[in-house]
């Protein structure tokens, strides 16, 4: 079970939005982390067939992302989607069971199974248009999973879900990541740290990180600094280093920061997080996004 | 198999969920029933602007007259006896003719005879109006067949033809049988005129029901889902394509039987067997109103498919149903206003094949013939033809546009 990615690159005219991505990915839940814009919705699509990349190829055991044969392993949660209003999640399910081959008796087997698993069970015989944001992002989670994929992509799949739905949707990935290649992106970094066995990471289309979550936060292992210090010299520190968590204390500014040497006179080197080293990385580019 | 059926029963499913198709469908039978009983309602008014009579029971009179003179021969003596009635009328300018009482009491009986005499009689240069056939002489009238006949080469000597072409267009007339036996047939005229309204009913419900069979997935966002499942890229797009033309193709019979069954509750069955030259005194084939009747149904039907079938293909290429609509309805509408001459034939041949010419009678058995290397075809056999060519092109061009669809 290896799905790899050689030298896949995608242009849109003179932007490039994936330059020259290789990868091996294997059994286990790989997180894919960058700021917006960093690529990774395009890797994914690309990865899902449903964007050719302008050169490189992308295989599963040797089969091309192009064929059939491909797509029928394949789960995908793009990170925003059509649902038909006028559906109920039964019928919804159904039909993305069909779409993905399933014959009926299977289809219906396996849509009360996984309505069930994402809490839907008392909602299937209602409309989709009456259903909130987490709602339908966990049956987007479910119709995902209608043909047991062996290659599971989630684009911002705990986007919507309330903490309790992010716990149960970790513990389930955790569990499928076994058999299977998962790869998911999210902006909650917390949910990558928690399940994701090799973490990706992406920056302006170019993937500079890959690694298990020790190996990656190796990169600003003793970076990572904390001090309270007056108003002035928060406002100094803030300007010149990557801020990471910020607050008013009794006795100045909490500031939580990543630098390469001791930021001020009181600071503390702190354990390093996954957090840490997103804010590290993205924090600048949000900055300049912003603007 | 299994996964395709269960895949079109979605597809249908999605589209009877939608209100806008759902009321379109509603609208196009409402539409194509007024269109038939519209022309009975209302009152007959006098010059002076009061009503006289129902158009109903007008309609009535006229067959009942017409009725009496089916299965005559439309020979001198039948010729005559119509010019005869037609002398009675008194012609000044102060009233119309069809109000006389004179035109009540004696010519009105053989109104349609003088409807088929007039356009043989008709020239470029002199109107053949009732006061001329009132003052037709036997001789006029010994030679209707000989001047239908002059006539008849004269005008299709001026057209652009080929001469094999031409040929084959005359010699069409000599299996006509002569003279023309007259019979009421008021229920096909009326089906052949109404059909047109009917058809591009037809096609515009096509357009706006189909407008969003791939489009509508680009602008939910389906398309994702879709085209990274198994099945997105191949079933499905067949499936979505035999929905399109499966349910133009019920929508066009539905709408056909519908309209030819008004027609024929209305005006009568009569006439089915009745020559075409009796609606179209010049026409040079050798059918009957129930051919013709056939063979136009066909047409409209095919243009029907084609119509989806292309409503599909745009539906693939741009983003928006809206887009394709406008298209369409600027596809379907424009050569409704338009006139093209003869004199080029290929350019005029190509405007009878655009979808709203299809559904045109006169298109269906349009004098000039379609010529494919060197073979002479007739309009009736090209016209269906072409529509089920050009359904099966616009319909593999779907499936491949949608399957090659970039989520960006």
């Amino acid at each position: 079970m290896e799905l790899t990615l050689d030298r896949v690159t995608k242009n849109y005219g003179s932007k490039i939005a994936c330059d020259r991505i290789s990868l091996t990915l294997t059994k286990g839940v790989y997180g894919l982390l960058g700021a917006n814009g960093a690529g990774k919705t395009t890797l994914m699509r690309m990865m899902c067939g449903v964007l050719d990349p302008t050169s490189g190829s992308i295989s599963y055991d040797g089969i091309d992302v192009s064929r059939e044969e491909y797509r029928d392993v394949l789960g995908y949660l793009p990170q925003d989607f059509g649902y038909y209003p006028e559906f109920t999640a039964q019928d919804f399910m159904m039909y993305i069971a069909a779409l993905k081959g399933l014959p009926k008796a299977k289809a219906r087997a396996k849509t009360a199974e996984l309505l069930e698993l994402v809490s839907l069970k008392n909602e299937a015989k209602k409309k989709i248009k009456t259903f909130s944001g987490g709602m339908k992002q966990r049956l987007g989670i479910a119709q995902a999973m209608l043909n047991d994929p062996k290659i599971l992509v989630l684009d911002e799949p705990t986007a919507g879900l309330d903490p309790k739905e992010r716990v149960r949707f970790r513990n389930l990935i955790s569990r499928m990541g076994a058999d299977r290649i998962i790869l998911l992106s999210t902006h909650i970094v917390s949910d990558i740290e928690h399940i994701a066995g090799t973490i990706l990471v992406m920056k302006s289309g170019q993937l500079i990180h890959s690694g298990s979550l020790d190996e990656i936060i190796g990169v600003i292992r003793g970076k990572v600094w904390e001090c309270t210090v007056p108003q002035d010299i928060s406002d100094m520190l803030t300007e010149k280093f990557p801020i990471i968590n910020t607050r008013n204390a009794a006795d100045g500014v909490f500031l939580r920061l990543v630098c390469d040497e001791k930021p001020c006179e009181n600071a503390v080197n702190t354990e390093a997080t996954l957090e840490d080293l997103y804010l590290y990385y993205f924090s600048g580019e949000e900055r300049t996004e912003e603007k | 198999m299994n996964i395709f059926w269960n895949l079109v029963s979605f597809e249908y499913k999605k589209i009877f969920k939608r209100k806008g198709a759902v009321i379109t469908l509603i609208l196009a039978a409402a539409v194509s029933l007024f269109s038939v009983f519209g022309t009975i309602i209302g009152y007959v008014y006098d010059s002076n602007g009061e009503p006289v009579i129902s158009r109903y029971d007008d309609m009535k009179t006229d067959l009942e007259y017409a009725r009496e003179l089916s299965g005559r021969a439309i020979d001198t003596e039948l010729i005559m006896e119509a010019a005869e009635a037609y002398s009675k009328l008194e012609h000044n300018s102060a009233e119309k003719y069809t109000d006389s009482e004179e035109y009540e009491n004696y010519a009105r009986k053989y109104s349609e005879i003088y409807s088929i005499v007039r356009s043989v009689y008709n020239t470029s240069s002199e109107r053949f109006d009732a006061q001329s056939f009132g003052n037709m002489t036997k001789e006029q009238a010994d030679k209707f067949y000989e001047i239908r006949r002059q006539k008849q080469e004269q005008s299709i000597m001026q057209t652009k033809m080929s001469d094999a072409a031409k040929q084959s267009v005359l010699s069409a007339d000599d299996a006509v049988e002569k003279p023309i036996i007259f019979e009421v047939s008021e229920g096909y005229s009326r089906f052949f005129a109404i059909m047109y309204t009917t058809g591009i009913i037809m096609a515009v419900a096509a357009a706006i029901i189909f407008a969003p069979l791939f489009s509508g997935e680009y602008v939910s966002g389906a398309d994702r889902l879709i085209l990274s499942s198994k099945h997105g890229k191949s079933l499905l797009v067949w499936a979505k394509l035999f929905v399109a033309l499966t349910l133009s193709a019920g929508l066009a019979v539905i709408l056909t039987v519908l309209t030819y069954a008004e027609c024929m509750a209305i005006w009568g069955t009569d006439g089915a067997n009745a020559a075409i030259q009796l609606q179209m005194p010049m026409m040079s084939y050798p059918l009957n109103m129930g051919q013709c009747a056939l063979l136009y149904s066909v047409s409209v039907f095919a243009a029907c498919i084609m119509t989806a079938a292309l409503t599909a293909l745009l539906s693939a290429a741009i983003k928006t149903p809206s887009g394709t609509i406008v298209i369409m309805s600027v596809i379907i509408i424009a050569p409704m206003m338009m006139n093209v001459s003869e004199d080029i034939v290929w350019l005029y041949k190509l405007f009878c094949l655009l979808p709203s010419n299809m559904m045109a009678f006169w298109c269906t058995i349009d004098s000039i013939q379609f010529e494919i290397f060197g073979l002479v075809i007739r309009p009736y056999i090209i016209t269906p033809v072409f529509a089920a060519i050009a359904a099966v092109i616009f319909s593999v061009s779907a499936y491949r546009v949608f399957g090659k669809r970039q989520v960006n």
